[in-house]
């Protein structure tokens, strides 16, 4: 356990800010807490270090909490959900868990019989799912010496990704192999991606009925399970620049939103909305090239390292240069909602849950609302499509309200 | 028109009350704009006061189309998807008098306004129709302007050259039948095109020309493994020039099969056959394989393969309990590469066991092992599947038992698969008789290699 110092400016292009004492070699992965603001970067200085980020308005400070050391270098790492314990693995073939919160010592508790690539927990199951350049992916019931199961690959495992009961595994040679863990001693299906290059990154789509798979091609694609959504399935390209073609290190889908976002060798990261094939954002470019991305529980903090780790607190940087996640709000989901007789009261562009913008309906009702309800906040609505005029940025805005005296 | 048969019926609007207060007050108001605008689906049950008799076509969404309306003109057209807008195109309200051919569910849309004389049951519709273009605005566009100017419309194709592409470029259908064998041109110019213009800044990779195709190209090298490595060696006292000479051996090597590739596109096709998109005419995948200069038995297995590869459409669908159909030449399906049809049968199992077949290791092979050595890990009986339900210690039950079988069927000797086959041993099962039977069962066939004696 190590002290370090507190947290310092940069000079990044995005106004991002960089963690305390950052690790002296690449980061290979970063992880945030699902409970709390605690980040964990896996470097290849052997090191697995936590930081404990904060946010006050708008700005952000990391404080270092604590870091254990691996034999070799770190490749990987997940939270368990209860946020107490993180489980690391890497080149020293063996994955450790360390219960941080409580200042334990780490254990062993899994092992391979090659580096560990990616490595994923499981809450359903109460399982550590660990995939390796063995070409095995083991399940690990932490209490037992031995792994509960043993799942062969076609190739080696390059990329993990589990939304229970969905799980995914890139590896080597375009192969993808899903998982229904529900029945997770068979494959579910295996598909060669459709991207013409090495698979680097997967991730699960939060509603479990797809995939994003990138690849080293500066290209993502975006690959729905099911047969009849197969239509709805397309590749994009990113990351590029000019005739260079960079690779597409990571993905991540925002927590809340449905957007995600991705993470390059060209050093920029990019927001993305598979449904409506937008770009949301582009961030600038930094000098040197993003390795790992993670968001926070709820989206408000976006982690990316490179040599360094930079964090992107989405409520410091004016408005005018973020991107907008926005909702899709759509009633026939919801046709009780209609029903109850909303109505639309204000248009508020929510940034990251904060309402940044409110536009006031002209027409609302005057004979029926007294003037004190327009105040009132929009606190009912259950997701907003937004709209708005005066920044150059258009999208539709609904936010429904459910007034008490008009049912 | 006579009214007979059925009798007036008063079209019942089937808004929920509660909304369709809303909407007539705010109808009421002239400033209304369709803020509202949202997806609803609406499904509107209106009777027809012609009801049999009426010459236009009465359809409900989701129902067939069957014509009962006796009127020839009014063709049944086959409705889409449940349209959750019910009638977009009827807020045009042109007066309409020849028959519909779109599923309409109002019945006959529009055109009831002609009829209307008086059916009280219609007063209300203009204004309906007016609620319902108020009401339903497809909201699904919606521009974004952001930093780099890119002025996007849903399905635009601006862009802006200098910035990253942002908009998706290809919205292929994952199921796209590859014909490499009917249409090899246009693969062999994708194939080119590629190499030419997409080329990644990482080399170490395999590369596939067609979308969920099998790779043209094997043998992946991922960053980690390469970085993880050089550590590695490092540690070990190696120095740095050393690392670096063998980095760019790797290198070279792989930039010559592309090289290769792109002097003789030979695609790896997919399916043959339309139906099957990940059944493979895993014969030409030797073709790439012949170009770089393989063993002289290697292009035997070329030439035999694409004569099969046109037979494959007997077998998109072999069934994995027939070992002996491997045996038979014409089965191209045994050359299937990874993309797997078996989605329904538990015997799923099958190919993780072959992974350990795939003997590819990443340093310094060609990628040749990687390619023999993928049409093998395809087969295997589910019966002798002893993967599934073994405990944890027996996991590395690895059978190359078909493979065997299969390439020597095609002619390929022992010895050449053998030679490909650098499985780590596994098992300590030795029986150095097996190696020299001619011909193997299923099981029989050693996990380590054989010894060298009995490679020629």
């Amino acid at each position: 356990m190590s002290a370090f110092g507190g947290s310092t400016a940069n000079a990044n292009p995005n106004r991002s800010v960089e963690v305390a004492s950052p690790p002296s070699d690449s980061v290979s992965s970063l992880c945030f807490s699902s409970k709390a603001n605690h980040l964990v970067a896996t470097s290849w200085d052997n090191q697995v270090r936590c930081w404990e980020v904060q946010k006050q308005g708008t700005t952000i400070t990391t404080v270092p909490k604590a870091s254990i050391s691996h034999d070799q270098p770190v490749l990987c790492s997940a939270w368990k959900d209860d946020g107490t314990t993180v489980f690391s693995g890497g080149c020293d073939k063996q994955v450790k868990m360390w219960p941080l919160l409580s200042g334990g010592q780490p254990v062993t508790v899994a092992m391979h019989d090659a580096p560990v690539k990616d490595l994923a927990w499981i809450p359903e199951m109460s399982l550590l799912v660990t995939g390796s350049w063995d070409k095995t992916l083991r399940y690990w019931d932490l209490r037992q010496q031995n792994p509960t199961w043993v799942q062969q690959l076609p190739e080696r495992c390059y990329a993990l990704t589990v939304k229970h009961p969905l799980m995914v595994v890139g590896t080597a040679d375009r192969n993808l192999v899903i998982f229904n863990l529900q029945n997770p001693q068979t494959e579910f299906k295996r598909v060669v991606s459709p991207l013409k290059y090495q698979t680097r990154c997967l991730a699960a789509f939060p509603d479990q009925q797809g995939f994003l798979v990138g690849s080293i091609e500066g290209r993502v694609g975006v690959h729905h399970l099911d047969e009849a959504q197969a239509s709805k399935n397309f590749t994009f390209k990113c990351h590029r620049d000019g005739n260079d073609i960079y690779s597409v290190n990571s993905l991540n889908f925002h927590p809340v939103h449905q957007t995600f976002a991705t993470a390059g060798s060209d050093g920029a990261f990019n927001f993305w909305d598979k449904d409506s094939k937008q770009r949301l954002k582009a961030m600038l470019r930094c000098s040197q090239p993003i390795t790992s991305s993670a968001f926070n529980h709820d989206g408000s903090i976006y982690a990316y390292s490179f040599l360094g780790i930079r964090l992107e607190n989405f409520e410091s940087a004016p408005f005018s240069d973020l991107s907008i996640f926005f909702l899709y709000f759509t009633l026939y989901l919801k046709p009780q909602f209609v029903m109850t007789g909303a109505k639309v009261l204000k248009i508020t562009i929510h940034q990251q849950q904060r309402p940044i913008f409110t536009y006031t309906n002209p027409w609302m009702p005057r004979s029926r609302a007294n003037p004190g309800s327009e105040q009132a906040t929009e606190s009912e609505a259950s997701a907003l499509l937004l709209m708005k005029r005066n920044y150059r940025i258009c999208t539709w805005a609904i936010l429904l309200r459910v007034l008490s005296s008009n049912t | 028109m006579t009214q007979q048969g059925s009798s007036l019926h008063k079209p019942q609007f089937d808004f929920p009350p509660k909304i369709k207060s809303q909407i007539q007050s705010c109808l009421r108001r002239k400033n209304s704009v369709g803020i509202f605008s949202v997806a609803v689906p609406i499904f509107f049950h209106f009777s027809c006061q012609y009801g049999t008799r009426c010459k236009f076509l009465h359809t409900t969404p989701q129902q067939s189309q069957s014509n009962r309306f006796g009127f020839g003109a009014q063709t049944s057209s086959p409705n889409p998807q449940p349209n959750p807008f019910g009638f977009d195109t009827q807020t045009s309200r042109t007066p309409n008098q020849q028959p519909n051919p779109q599923p309409n569910p109002f019945g006959f849309g529009v055109q009831s306004s002609a009829h209307s004389r008086g059916g009280d049951g219609f007063v209300s519709k203009p204004n309906q129709v007016k609620v319902l273009s108020v009401v339903i605005q497809a909201v699904d566009c919606f521009v974004v302007y952001g930093p780099f100017d890119n002025k996007w419309s849903r399905f635009s194709n601006v862009n802006n050259s200098s910035a990253p592409a942002s908009r998706p470029a290809n919205n292929q259908p994952s199921a796209a039948n590859h014909t490499c064998t009917t249409d090899i041109e246009s693969c062999k110019r994708v194939i080119l095109e590629d190499l030419e213009n997409e080329k990644p800044l990482w080399k170490l990779t395999c590369y596939g020309h067609s979308r969920n195709g099998p790779c043209d190209i094997v043998g992946d090298i991922s960053y980690d493994e390469l970085r993880a490595l050089a550590y590695d060696d490092a540690k070990h006292g190696k120095d740095i020039a050393s690392i670096v000479e063998r980095e760019r051996n790797l290198l070279n090597s792989k930039l010559l099969e592309f090289q290769n590739l792109a002097q003789k596109p030979y695609p790896v096709s997919s399916a043959p056959t339309p139906s099957s998109q990940n059944m493979f005419g895993g014969g030409s995948i030797i073709a790439p394989v012949a170009n770089n200069g393989f063993s002289s038995q290697v292009s035997s297995f070329s030439q035999l393969s694409g004569s099969s590869n046109t037979r494959s459409a007997a077998a998109p669908n072999f069934s994995f309990g027939q070992p002996n159909a491997f045996q038979n030449n014409t089965q191209p399906s045994s050359f299937q590469t990874n993309n797997s049809p078996f989605n329904t049968s538990g015997a799923f199992g099958i190919q993780p066991q072959h992974s350990t077949t795939q003997s590819f290791s990443p340093f310094g092979t060609s990628s040749n092992n990687g390619a023999l050595s993928a049409p093998q890990n395809s087969f295997s009986t589910p019966a002798s599947l002893p993967q599934t339900g073994n405990g944890p210690g027996k996991q590395l039950n690895f059978f190359t038992n078909e493979p065997i079988t299969a390439s020597s069927a095609i002619g390929l000797t022992n010895t050449s698969i053998q030679l490909i086959n650098n499985i780590p041993t596994e098992n300590a099962n030795v029986d150095d008789g097996v190696w020299t039977k001619a011909q193997w069962n299923v099981g029989e066939i050693p996990e380590e290699e054989p010894p060298t004696i009995y490679i020629n």
